[in-house]
């Protein structure tokens, strides 16, 4: 055997051991593995030098510059999904037939991460109180995958299972007759149940059909007859880039259809009449424009409607807009209930800055009574726990809302704010934490069923802090306020 | 640094194995004692320089040593040995034991209701029980004068931190690669031969052994919390046994394969330990190079089995007390020794060593029997803590049905699969170390194999270890 052939598994080695740096040498770069940033080089100086820490961050800096890292990824989890029907990312769970299902769905049941509040009581108020204030609403929680499409060999958890499916399923039932609310679990599950999945397969999102029925339905609310104004159907075949499998490494992509709409409305709506707070399912079904040749149906069917992300919404970033808008949609996934219910509060605040109702009366649990006119002033403690007395009956069927408006601040102007101090019983969703606003009120939800005198709130501001005298909102599903 | 991580693997190695190629031969031996120092350096570059340090002085009481016994002076000779003895044990005892021994006498104190010391925590360097070993070697053997000593220091600096076994061995001796410590020069079959070696060593380690550990994790960290099975005791403790075979005989082959292919010849460190047909001869096949610097520095100056049945034993009991020790600073490691050097005791007294060359009798049964003896005390050696090792026993013989969940969760289709291939490697007919049978037997079947392992596991290996987290070898907490 010659020389050369005697070195040839050596030659072979260092090739492969080498294509990366050279790669790189030429030109090549690594494009950034699921949109994560880059980690970046440590800094070197001689103390750095000392610290094992930077070595280790010189590693992971290397890595994700290495070329063909990607390529590695993806063949490592082609291999595990094809090849072994398995995961190479724990957040990814492998049911029968390739399904892929998101194990975050399960999170309002995971130990530490469920919602602070009861969720149905939470789109039951949140949904009522807009309605009352005048907006058209639509609050509509999707479910997961796993909770449509019935899979058993995706089983990884069967209490969060179950407990994530009964919560999902308590929600809708409330969903269906609360003014306001959307349900659109029975119809996913009947698509299901037909044998026309709603989800894609390698995707937490919905396909087309998915897509279609919610666009129906939310469509239809903001605008009666809009769907058929704007002739809503299932548009041309598509290939659909999956995020779980993005999620694995992988970059694959699934049949599905866009839906399309095939002209704009006849009766277009105001700019800014309507908001849309809802994340990535809203996104795909209505923002994104997955047909080259047919743009999104928001562009088409609601040109000049405000597309609000969570994460604005949730820092008040989309309170103006909630102010001058005359129809609400807002959405979420399951799997983050708890950020409707960390959140709801913002624009249940905002439709108590038009929402009046009979009086209430303070009864102050400890330090001084109430004045003659029934207002409340927060001691020289600072501090006092309350309870609110209905003049009617403490437990309703329908929920209410008390508004517990600040008439005048110490001489500090210390926002008032409001805790709950609930002996055994959940708190009330949607609370105000807290009101600075001179003229503001405190707006506190009570839900159906609950006595009203469950509820001990502690306020605390300033000394000399007045509250003038409650208010009881009855939520029972009619506009009390005309808007627009 | 790690063999199989992305840094070594497509950086570093390559890096060097082109450096050392394209070097004149006069040059390579600065080529490699660079890249040894920067390889050690990467992590502990503070601990560095007292490996260098302590490095120079073996050199410089090495001729020392060989001066004195030149000249006659014996005694002298005998204290510079001494000397040097002391300060690689008193570096290794340090670094190793010092936290150990501290928790040990501030529980005395404990007990006896007096102040106990400050429990030290001190970060073990990498690799110090094994070249703490090759050091004392060294000096021993030129007291010996089984080698002379090095007159160039960077000889013995570069014996040191040869990268490829630096860190987690083989345990080499100087006189092992002293031809080509000055001049490598690596032939063409040896070089092809170390590529294929080495791509056979990562095989192993990134497609069998990382693929099994999680079996071994959950098995274990259930026997910590109370929920293990009886089941998933056997299947966990089984995995762990295949998983250290394939990690750590997985790094000896690639150190074999780098060091071949750098013009250097290491010793074999495996041979196929679980067809071993007693306790005695598993330690014939397991980390041989570790048993053998036991047998030459420990077990024959103390006498070997030349005086008497009593002192034998004791020997061997001394020997695997310490090899326990040396695993680490623990009653867990303390006792797998003692356990082993027990079988070793029990096995020369009633006459079941079977290490001459001819075929026991029963082989399979007493291969059964020793791969269930070094089982049982992989459980010691893998278990955190005594606690944890007698709650894994208990969960190994006292019936509990069904398998524990997360063990249940580790054992996904892949894991399974490197499971079965582990077990039919491991169970496989042969005599020889399967990864030098590979490399080196000539014939139409290894050629074949070879072929197979350089285009379809070798790819393999790679896009594993490209693709994976980080995963260091188990032997380097040692």
């Amino acid at each position: 055997m010659g020389r050369l052939a005697r070195l040839l598994p050596a030659i072979w080695l260092v090739a492969l051991l080498a294509a990366p740096a050279v790669a790189w040498l030429l030109g090549e770069r690594q494009p950034l593995l699921q949109n994560q940033p880059k980690k970046p080089f440590p800094t070197i100086n001689r103390s750095s030098l000392q610290d094992r820490a930077t070595f280790d961050q010189l590693d992971d800096a290397l890595l994700d510059r290495f070329p063909f890292r990607g390529a590695a990824l993806e063949a490592r989890a082609a291999i595990a999904y094809d090849v072994f029907g398995e995961s190479t990312n724990p957040d990814v769970i492998v049911g029968s037939n390739g399904w892929l299902y998101y194990r975050p769905e399960l999170m309002p049941c995971t130990p530490g991460s469920e919602p602070a509040t009861d969720p149905a009581d939470t789109v039951d108020v949140l949904a009522r109180t807009l309605v009352a204030a005048g907006y058209r609403t639509t609050v509509v929680i999707a479910a997961a995958k796993q909770f449509i499409h019935d899979d058993p060999a995706s089983s990884v958890d069967a209490r969060a299972e179950e407990c994530v499916r009964a919560m999902v399923s308590r929600i809708d039932r409330r969903l269906a007759r609360t003014p306001g609310g959307l349900a659109l679990t029975p119809e996913l599950l009947a698509l299901e149940r037909a044998g026309k999945s709603p989800f894609l397969k390698r995707d937490t999102h919905w396909n087309w059909r998915g897509r279609e029925v919610f666009a129906r339905r939310v469509l239809d609310r903001v605008q009666p007859g809009l769907v058929d104004e704007i002739g809503l159907r299932p548009g041309p075949a598509i290939r659909y880039p999956g995020d779980l499998v993005r999620m694995m490494g992988m970059r694959r992509t699934e049949p599905d259809r866009a839906v399309i709409a095939l002209r704009p409305p006849r009766r277009p709506l105001a700019p800014g009449e309507v908001v849309l707070i809802g994340d990535s399912q809203l996104d795909v079904s209505l923002k994104h424009q997955l047909s080259p040749r047919h743009p999104a149906l928001l562009d088409i069917a609601l040109v000049g409607q405000l597309r609000c992300d969570w994460a604005d919404f949730l820092h008040g970033g989309c309170d103006d807009a909630i102010r001058r808008a005359r129809v609400l949609v807002i959405e979420k996934v399951i799997r983050d209930i708890h950020s409707v219910t960390f959140a709801c509060w913002r624009p249940i605040a905002i439709a108590g800055e038009r929402l009046r109702g009979p009086a209430a009366k303070w009864e102050p649990l400890e330090g001084a009574g109430t004045g003659a006119d029934g207002a409340l002033e927060i001691p020289p403690s600072g501090s006092i726990a309350v309870r609110v007395r209905s003049r009617g009956a403490d437990v309703s069927d329908v929920p209410r809302v008390l508004r517990l408006p600040v008439e005048r601040y110490g001489d500090s102007a210390v926002p008032v704010t409001m805790t709950q101090e609930t002996p055994g019983g959940q708190a009330a969703p949607c609370a105000t934490p807290d009101q600075g606003a001179a003229g503001g009120a405190l707006m506190l939800p009570i839900p159906a069923g609950r006595p009203m005198s469950d509820f001990v709130l502690r306020l605390t501001s300033a000394p000399g802090t007045r509250l003038g005298r409650p208010q009881e909102i009855v939520l029972d599903g009619r506009a009390l306020v005309r808007r627009g | 640094m790690v063999f199989s991580s992305p840094t070594f693997l497509f950086a570093f190695l390559p890096a060097v194995l082109l450096a050392t190629w394209a070097a004149p031969v006069r040059l390579r031996r600065f080529v490699l004692l660079t890249a040894g120092l920067a390889f050690y350096a990467w992590g502990v570059q503070e601990f560095l320089l007292i490996v260098i340090a302590s490095t120079i002085v073996d050199w410089a009481l090495a001729l020392g040593i060989r001066r004195a016994r030149d000249g006659g002076r014996i005694p002298l000779a005998r204290g510079l040995l001494v000397l040097s003895v002391a300060q690689n044990l008193a570096l290794l005892g340090y670094y190793k034991y010092a936290g150990f021994l501290t928790q040990q006498l501030d529980r005395l104190a404990d007990v006896v209701g007096m102040p106990g010391p400050a429990v030290l925590s001190i970060a073990l360097p990498i690799g110090i029980s094994f070249f703490t070993f090759e050091k004392v070697s060294y000096v021993v053997d030129v007291w010996r004068g089984d080698v002379a000593p090095r007159r160039d220091p960077l000889d013995v600096l570069l014996f040191v931190s040869f990268f490829p076994r630096s860190i987690a061995g083989p345990i080499t001796r100087l006189r092992e690669i002293q031809a080509e410590l000055r001049a490598p020069r690596p032939r063409p079959e040896q070089v092809g031969a170390g590529a294929i070696r080495f791509a056979h060593g990562l095989a192993k380690k990134v497609l069998i052994a990382d693929q099994i550990a999680p079996i071994a994790d959950a098995a274990f960290a259930a026997a910590g919390n109370g929920t293990l099975t009886t089941p998933a005791a056997w299947v966990g403790v089984v995995a762990f046994a295949l998983q250290l075979y394939f990690d750590f005989s997985g790094y000896s082959d690639m150190a074999i394969g780098i060091g071949m292919m750098l013009g250097f010849r290491l010793p074999e460190n495996f041979n196929r330990p679980y067809s071993a047909v007693s306790v005695t001869d598993f330690w014939r096949r397991w980390h041989m190079t570790l048993s053998r610097w036991f047998r030459d520095y420990v077990y024959i100056p103390l006498g070997g089995s030349q005086r008497g049945s009593r002192k034998t034993y004791r020997n061997l009991l001394i020997v695997f007390l310490l090899t326990g020790l040396w695993h680490g600073a623990a009653w867990v490691f303390v006792l797998w020794g003692l356990y082993h050097g027990a079988w070793l005791m029990i096995e020369r007294r009633m006459g079941w060593r079977a290490v001459d060359d001819s075929p026991p009798r029963h082989a399979a049964a007493r291969r059964a029997a020793t791969f269930l003896i070094v089982l049982v005390g992989w459980v010691l050696f893998r278990a955190e803590s005594l606690d944890v090792a007698l709650d894994y026993y208990a969960a190994m013989v006292a019936p509990a049905g069904g398998l524990t969940a997360p063990v249940s969760a580790a054992l996904t289709d892949q894991a399974l699969f490197a499971l079965a291939l582990a077990s039919l490697i491991v169970l496989a007919p042969g005599a020889r170390n399967g990864g030098r049978w590979l490399a080196e037997t000539a014939g139409r079947v290894p050629a074949i194999a070879r072929l197979a392992t350089l285009l379809l596991v070798l790819p393999l290996a790679l896009v594993y270890a490209f693709a994976q987290e980080f995963s260091p070898f188990l032997y380097f907490q040692f």
